[in-house]
């Protein structure tokens, strides 16, 4: 597995967060629903991966982090 | 081959339920109500003499060669202007009229020059034609008087002149740049003898005139020429085609002799055009055989070394061979491909079934990425297809238009004269746009509300308008209750109504006056059949889709969707930019629309395809270029598009494309791209190839071969030989074959073939068993989705933000004479309208700067730096600046940045934090470029090539 360098992944968070905000207005089990949603249906694995891998990067918005969470819990089942 | 000749029936074709019945000539008739008596012999089969009238202009009745008699009235009056009765009795042709108008005749041949055989209309000239009808076999008036014989010619445009002398004061070059075109560019100037056609005070080059060429396919004699008519001759065949250029997608007869187009003209039962036409596609063709062409295939082993022209087996398996060794080395997923959409729909078609099926993953996408990516997602979401509901007619029926981020007098200019025509004739305007665009004020056009916001804040005004239609109670509530989600709509009205979106509360943030928001929403929601047509000014932000939905909520909140008249209607950029979206050129998505991971829909292509689709989603242009600096991505096909020069922050493009080990360019020239290409393909011409456009209303439109590929392959032919190169088999004979496979593995376009397109003209799709002639307005009882679903669209403000650095916002366009990246209008004489891109600039922030009209000024943003004339412009706001990015070297890129539309990554051209300053010298990397321009695209010669 390749680890993301700095800037592209900083990137994939930004593009994360950016998805985040628009969702944040719906009611937080939507709002998960929609991100995942939107993750699943645009981003490759390998971006969904290695947004994973900055779980702890606390440049990540909370909601996005609680998404990666239940991606894992996918990704594992 | 035969020259195709349109009937004229002299006034304009009425439509009417009721009909009336007359007697022409002996002849029992019935047509429209409204038909004039000319129309309507016309009908009868009788082709009465005329030379004033022609059926795309108002009868006007000044020639008076039209003379009938009819029984009961006195005199002989017009058959132009005189409206066809139930009952008339109608003589067109005896003794007495075929007199007076030999003596109509005579008096205009009197003043007209007797060089027939060498004049430049000579075999299509309507006074020739009359003279020919009425008999005229003598004229007694002697050129002994006054005459005009010896006027001057003007010939300032480059692409037709104006020959004083032939002109007859038929005034139907007037009434066409009135009533087609809507410039109103030209009088009558003078009176009686001395009356002449004058566009203004100058010539038509210095003029108001735009070159749409309407005034000269209406002049019916040589005085309004095409000059390669006159330096070629009349053509002997003609092909109805489409233009190339923009998504209204003209329809045009080539008139050729042989292989050589001799002139392009608009073709009257083109579905989107109906006869009229732009300076772009009515003139600027010649890039098509321009000495640029690029007609050998070329590789080389590092973008430093000369090309090196090869045969075509040797590029195709050389690109083969490249790509089959990243793959092993970097992995399935290290290469990809783009579609152009600018090339056919079975092009487009061709190159995503190579990259899923050929290259085994989905890694393709297309140019609609960095324009309408947002429309296709945000009408979707809320409607359930990815494309505009109405057909461009739809605007004849509309009472209030309003027009958001879209300058359709220069990006769309056929549909604009359409749409100035109906403004023309009450409907209401709002224009929200951060520039004075030509349409907030032009001839007898001014709009009722123009919202002049700062750039970026397109959803703040769209919300404060849904809270001005919710709180004020101008919901259709009955509209939303039987089409809309209920819970979807509670909820973005709860939305809607919190007082944080009040006009009042946003005003500081948008720059508009609140009192402006509160009349455009009243007026939208309240102005009869209300119209959004929108373009790239609401797509390319980082709320581009946000900004879709929350047009199209005001739509369903008003019940604007699901008839004519009303709808949401992106104006697209490119000639295929739809096209090349519902050919499935996005990596989440099939042709129509339908996502990858779809079983159902993967099983029906493996089984016609005899592939294994994968199921996810592949890398978009952006992500492949950012995989590409990282060293995952390797490789890439790029049919038909120029990223190096379109796309954003030029220096990260170059950066992947450096990095990329083979770069397969497929174009007509040498562009940007191609500058760090390995491999080159020549492309072909939309005069060289079969094929299919589908323009922003859906409209699937035939492309017709006028001329064997320069190159020797047809683009479609090119991608079919790659795909065999890489052992993944295609075998089409004609274009005709792939648009049946699309149409057996895509719902929407079940009922389309090149036969039924042949038979009908064009179709809008969904066409299928439901709908075998297509669709012009969708949603009409429910939506496609079922029920439309609002949508909460928060404002959320890009990150993109001006401050003591950059406290300028710069956004983009494109004007009326070019299209795009240039490479094709930069190439023709449209050149003169546009010698180099500008900087617009308000004279205040001019001032502070020191800066006046010409000064060179540096242009610098965090991406970058580029030097540009500057131009002392109120039609910008304070505070705002504005270029286009039509020159290659100007590098308008440079400055743009990575931000992007959260939802489709769409870059957000529009929005750039920038400085401005004087300067005396280039940029740096404009210099490089200089350097470039010759160290990267150097073609070994052919001697050195073959040893
Ligand atoms: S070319 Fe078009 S704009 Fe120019 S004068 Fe003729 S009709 Fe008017
Ligand atoms: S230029 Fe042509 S169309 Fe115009 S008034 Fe003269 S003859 Fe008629
Ligand atoms: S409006 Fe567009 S499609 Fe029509 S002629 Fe002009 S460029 Fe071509
Ligand atoms: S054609 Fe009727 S008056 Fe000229």
């Amino acid at each position: 597995m390749t680890a993301a360098p700095g800037a592209e992944g900083a990137k994939l968070v930004r593009m994360a967060n950016q998805i985040a905000a628009f969702f944040r207005s719906y009611p937080e089990a939507t709002a998960q629903e929609g991100i995942r949603g939107h993750l699943l249906s645009f981003w490759t694995p390998r971006m969904l991966q290695d947004l994973c891998e900055h779980e702890a990067d606390t440049k990540v918005d909370s909601l996005v982090r609680r998404v990666i969470v239940s991606l894992r819990t996918t990704a594992k089942g | 081959m035969s020259l195709i000749k349109e009937l004229d029936y002299g006034t304009p074709i009425r439509v009417s339920e009721q009909t009336v019945t007359l007697t022409i000539d002996g002849q029992s008739v019935s047509v429209p109500l409204g038909t004039s008596v000319m129309a309507a012999a016309l009908h009868a089969g009788t082709q009465i003499p005329k030379l004033c009238a022609t059926d795309s202009l108002e009868p006007f009745g000044s020639c008076r060669l039209c003379l009938v008699e009819i029984e009961g009235r006195r005199g002989t009056p017009a058959s132009c202007t005189t409206p066809a009765e139930n009952g008339m009795v109608v003589h067109t042709q005896n003794d007495r009229l075929a007199k007076l108008r030999r003596g109509v005749m005579e008096l205009y041949i009197s003043d007209h020059p007797l060089d027939c055989l060498t004049c430049a209309a000579n075999g299509d000239c309507e006074l020739q034609d009359m003279a020919g009808a009425v008999g005229l076999r003598e004229v007694r008036y002697g050129y002994g008087g006054d005459n005009h014989i010896h006027s001057a010619k003007d010939e300032s445009n480059p692409y037709f002149t104006y020959d004083a002398s032939k002109c007859i004061v038929c005034n139907r070059c007037v009434r066409a740049c009135e009533e087609v075109q809507g410039t109103f560019a030209l009088t009558i100037a003078g009176r009686g003898f001395e009356s002449r056609v004058a566009p203004g005070n100058t010539d038509f080059f210095g003029s108001e005139c735009v070159s749409c060429g309407a005034c000269v396919q209406a002049c019916p004699t040589a005085t309004l020429t095409e000059k390669t008519v006159i330096d070629h001759g009349q053509p002997e065949h003609s092909t109805v085609t489409t233009c190339a250029y923009c998504g209204v997608g003209c329809s045009f007869k080539a008139e050729m002799q042989g292989n050589r187009v001799v002139r392009m003209t608009p073709y009257k039962h083109g579905g989107a055009n109906a006869g009229h036409s732009c300076v772009k596609g009515r003139f600027a063709y010649g890039y098509a055989t321009h000495k640029d062409r690029i007609t050998k295939p070329m590789v080389r082993a590092k973008i430093t070394d000369p090309w090196r022209e090869v045969s075509w087996q040797e590029a195709l398996e050389h690109a083969a061979s490249e790509f089959h060794r990243l793959q092993a080395a970097f992995g399935v997923d290290s290469i990809g491909g783009i579609t152009s959409s600018r090339c056919t729909n079975e092009e487009a078609y061709l190159v995503q079934k190579l990259v899923r099926a050929g290259f085994g993953n989905n890694n393709v996408d297309t140019c609609a990425r960095v324009c309408h990516s947002p429309t296709g997602y945000g009408l979707k979401v809320t409607f359930g297809t990815s494309a505009g509901t109405q057909d461009f007619a739809s605007v004849d029926q509309a009472d209030v238009i309003m027009v958001i981020g879209a300058n359709p007098t220069d990006a769309h200019p056929v549909f604009a004269s359409r749409m100035k025509r109906r403004l023309r004739a009450g409907a209401k305007l709002i224009v929200v746009d951060p520039r004075h665009i030509d349409l907030v004020r032009s001839p007898h056009i001014k709009a009722q509300h123009h919202l002049p916001l700062r750039p970026g804040t397109n959803v703040a005004v769209l919300n404060a308008m849904a809270h001005v239609i919710v709180t004020e109670g101008l919901v259709a509530e009955d509209y939303v209750r039987a089409r809309c989600d209920l819970a979807e709509f509670e909820s973005w009205a709860r939305f809607a109504a919190d007082p944080r979106h009040a006009p009042e509360a946003v005003e500081a943030q948008t720059g508009v006056p609140a009192a402006e928001i509160r009349g455009a929403a009243r007026l939208y929601a309240t102005g009869g059949n209300a119209a959004i047509y929108y373009g790239l000014g609401v797509t390319e932000h980082s709320q581009g889709s946000t900004t879709v939905m929350a047009m199209a909520n005001l739509a369903m909140a008003t019940g604007n969707i699901g008839r004519e008249g009303v709808g949401i209607n992106p104006l697209r950029g490119q000639n295929n930019v739809q096209g090349s979206c519902d050919m499935g050129s996005f990596p989440h998505e099939l042709p129509g629309y339908r996502h990858v991971s779809d079983d159902a829909t993967r099983e029906m292509f493996d089984a016609v395809w005899g592939s294994k689709l994968r199921p996810e989603p592949g890398l978009r242009i952006n992500n492949m270029l950012d995989e590409a600096v990282e060293g995952r991505f390797r490789g890439i096909y790029i049919q038909g598009e120029d990223i190096a020069q379109s796309d954003p922050n030029t220096h990260h493009v170059i950066a992947a494309l450096e990095a990329m080990e083979c770069v397969v360019v497929q174009d007509l020239f040498l562009n940007e791209t191609a500058k760090y290409a390995h491999i080159f393909l020549p492309g072909s011409s939309f005069l060289e190839k079969d094929g299919t456009f589908t323009n922003a209303e859906r409209r699937i439109n035939l492309v017709r071969q006028v001329m064997p590929p320069m190159a020797g392959l047809a683009d479609w032919e090119t991608t079919m030989a790659l795909s065999n190169a890489l052992g993944y088999r295609m075998n089409y004979t004609h274009p005709s074959e792939i648009m049946d496979e699309i149409a057996a593995l895509t719902p929407t376009f079940a009922g389309v073939s090149f036969k039924r397109l042949a038979e009908v003209g064009s179709v809008q799709w969904p066409c299928n068993d439901a709908a075998p002639l297509g669709t012009p307005v969708m949603h009409v009882d429910r939506f496609v989705r079922g029920t439309g679903k609002f949508m909460i669209t928060e404002y959320v403000a890009t990150e993109e933000r001006t401050g003591p650095r950059f406290p300028l916002l710069l956004t983009t366009g494109r004007i009326l004479s070019q299209y795009n990246v240039g490479a094709q209008t930069l190439r023709t004489e449209n050149i003169k309208w546009h010698p180099q891109d500008v900087l617009e600039i308000h004279p205040f922030d001019a001032e502070s700067r020191g800066i006046v009209e010409g000064d060179l000024v540096m242009l610098a943003s965090r991406s970058g730096e580029i030097a540009l004339a500057a131009h002392l412009s109120e039609r910008v706001q304070p505070g705002v600046v504005y270029t286009t990015f039509h020159h290659a070297k100007s590098g308008t890129n440079v400055i743009t940045t990575e931000f992007s539309d959260w939802a489709t990554n769409c870059p957000e051209y529009k929005v750039t934090a920038v400085q401005v300053r004087p300067t005396n010298r280039l940029a740096d990397w404009q210099e490089q470029f200089a350097d470039n321009e010759v160290a990267l695209k150097r073609i070994a010669p052919r001697a050195a090539a073959a040893a």
